[in-house]
């Protein structure tokens, strides 16, 4: 054995003791040597004597390109008969493993300087085993994003099931231009069109033409992108032309940085609601106009049913003038009586069909006035009867004075008709307050009404017929002077002044009527 | 004293010339049908100038406010005193006529002594009230 030998044994041993990889090759590069770490890395036992530069498959740089063994650290240095810095390569072992390593390669020298060999030391990466460690831990998170995905698949296919399949409400998505990107079943059931022929379109398409040339459509999406919505209820076009009166909710979307990604578009299908509405609307309009006509044609025909009443009642008195026969007389007397009465009756329904179109008529009425009045023209029957009137100070009130003038006369008349000789008629008011009635309004309001008591002690009616007798031409005895109407002309000035009439009655004991009347109307 | 009565209406007529007569059996009175009707008798009858003309507002052809208007151009009828004698109790036809030149409104009562006693009261020279309801 050489020299050479010994050292080259002993060289082998102490390599093998290395905790690292290394090998050596001659000046050819023909790999000599390689210890077990060698072998572990390469995944290979390499030939002595004939493996070149370096035992492992394949070689890759550090960017992933192809590192070709003759340019290898080992070969490098060989060629060079230089020792090179250490160099990041990354070996790939038989079973495709990839690991980085740091290339330590140097000569080997002769006592006289000759190259006469390399040796290459192969140092795995000190970080190679944290890569491992996030590779790991990338590995997992993707399981988890993965499963966090299916998740989030499920949950917008949920979603998109429970839109899709809505019937009653169209529930669109538009981009931030107004083109429609996708389509529910409500939206295919109220607009017409399937999926396949809308998607890509402007949603000003369903819009009217008068709507889309006033630039609706993009008002309505500018709004909701100022202000995060906008509501609109009108008219829409479907597919085939038809009309149906929408109510549109548009949304704006936001992404995380709070720019505009699109617009949600609601819609319902209101045609039926607001027909039916158009159609109340219609009728009350209409109902006003046949209240309008039939006032005038009651004004209108109880005036000219006037004109053939004076001439009864005018001729009834000459032909009284001219006859002597009693029994005649008295026929005559009755012609005129009945005329008279229906004079009377014309004159109420005239007034009964005046009543509400006196609104602008109200003024400060002072009711002591109108009671006096009224007490004034039925001073010959209050003696005639022997009656004593009662009163006390009654209030100014809000008022249509000849209205009120009416009411009083009505209620006085009919106290005196069925008053016994010698009775007493009383009309008492008080102020009352009724506070807080309305429910609406911060503010304590307080009305201020007068309760007006007209009182007899006559005859009286049966209670049983309470309301009755506010009733149009209702009477509840054959007495000749019952007129018919005026109690329900009461009724109609009460209501027209936002009052209210109740009465009590005992027959034998008297009537009271109870009038409750606003000291102030405000409209 | 002779009066002239333009009304259209026959009873309304008849009844005027009665209660006339009861105010005063010697009070005549002309009648007319209408304005032209009316116009035409103080043509043809050129003597004929009435102590007073009462005249109703609605009649055919020519009604009360044209053929008072026509009156007023009459010479022999410029200080005839022309009393407007109507159903009507529109406050509008009371300034309308007298702006034109009536002398006096009553509205046509549904009492014939009313109108007996509103005549006599009349003729007495009681003309302060334009306007009598009855």
């Amino acid at each position: 054995m050489t020299n050479t030998e010994i050292i080259q044994i002993d060289l082998a041993e102490l390599l093998e003791t290395l905790p690292e990889a290394v090998y050596t090759c001659d000046s050819n590069g023909k790999i000599t040597f390689f210890n077990q770490l060698a072998v572990n890395l390469w995944g290979r036992s390499p030939e002595i004597d004939k493996d070149l530069w370096c035992g492992s498959w394949k070689m890759y740089n550090v960017d992933g390109t192809v590192l070709d063994k003759q340019k290898c650290p080992m070969a490098t240095t060989l060629a060079k008969g230089k020792a090179l810095a250490v160099e990041e390569i990354i070996i790939e072992k038989t079973n495709g493993a990839r690991i980085n390593v740091l290339a330590n390669a140097k000569p080997i020298f002769d006592t006289a300087g000759n190259v006469i060999g390399g040796i290459n030391t192969l140092i795995k990466k000190p970080e190679t085993q944290e890569n491992q460690h996030n590779k790991e831990k990338l590995s997992n998170t993707k399981d988890h994003d993965n499963k966090r995905n299916l998740k989030l698949q499920e949950s917008e296919n949920r979603y998109h099931k429970m839109i899709e399949e809505v019937e009653d409400y169209a529930i669109l998505l538009l981009d931030p231009n107004g083109n429609v990107q996708n389509w529910n079943l409500g939206a295919q059931k109220i607009k017409g069109y399937t999926e396949k022929e809308i998607v890509g379109k402007n949603f000003s398409l369903f819009y009217l033409t008068e709507d889309r040339e006033r630039k609706l459509p993009q008002r309505l999406i500018e709004i909701a992108a100022h202000e995060g919505k906008a509501t609109h209820e009108g008219w829409r076009l479907k597919k085939n032309g038809e009309k149906f009166w929408g109510f549109v909710v548009l949304t704006a979307l936001h992404d995380d940085q709070n720019n505009i990604i699109g617009f949600s578009k609601v819609t319902r299908d209101l045609t039926e609601r607001k027909l039916f509405e158009d159609q109340l609307e219609e009728n009350a309009k209409s109902i006003e106009f046949r209240n309008k006509q039939l006032e005038e044609y009651a004004h209108i025909a109880s005036h000219d049913l006037q004109e053939p009443l004076r001439k009864i009642r005018i001729f009834a008195e000459m032909l009284s003038h001219k006859i002597d026969d009693v029994s005649a007389l008295k026929d005559i007397a009755k012609i005129e009586s009945a005329a008279e009465r229906m004079t009377i009756l014309i004159k109420d329904v005239l007034a009964y069909s005046e009543i509400a179109q006196g609104q602008q008529m109200f003024a400060p009425t002072n009711l002591n006035e109108i009671l006096s009045n009224v007490q004034e023209d039925c001073e010959l029957w209050i003696q005639e009867k022997n009656i004593t009137i009662q009163h006390n100070n009654l209030p100014v009130i809000h008022a249509i004075p000849i209205q009120m003038h009416q009411l009083f006369s009505n209620l006085f008349t009919n106290a005196l008709k069925y008053s016994y000789l010698g009775g007493t008629i009383s009309i008492f008011g008080n102020v009352k307050t009724i506070p807080n009635l309305d429910q609406f309004s911060d503010q304590k309001i307080s009305l201020e009404y007068v309760e007006l008591l007209f009182k007899d002690n006559g005859k009286g009616f049966d209670s049983k017929y309470s309301n009755h007798i506010f009733k149009l031409f209702q009477r509840l005895n054959d007495s000749e002077k019952g007129m018919g109407i005026g109690l329900a002309l009461c009724k109609k000035i009460i209501e027209n002044h936002k009052g209210n009439i109740a009465v009590k009655s005992e027959i034998g004991m008297g009537t009271e009527f109870i009038v409750h009347l606003p000291i102030n109307t405000s409209n | 004293m002779k009066c002239f009565l333009i009304d259209d209406d026959e009873d309304d007529r008849e009844i005027f010339l009665s209660a006339l007569n009861r105010v005063n059996p010697d009070y005549d009175c002309l009648t007319a049908v209408h304005g032209e009707d009316a116009l035409r008798v103080l043509k043809e009858q050129s003597e004929f100038i009435p102590d007073f003309i009462f005249l109703d507002l609605n009649m055919p052809l020519m009604d009360g406010r044209a053929c008072l208007k026509e009156l007023k151009k009459l010479p022999k009828i410029l200080n005839v005193p022309i009393v407007i004698f109507t159903t009507s109790s529109y406050q509008k036809d009371v300034e309308d006529t007298l702006e034109l030149g009536a002398s006096n409104y009553f509205v046509k009562p549904t009492s014939f002594n009313h109108l007996v006693a509103t005549l006599t009261s009349y003729f007495e020279g009681n003309n302060s009230n334009y306007l009598i309801k009855l």
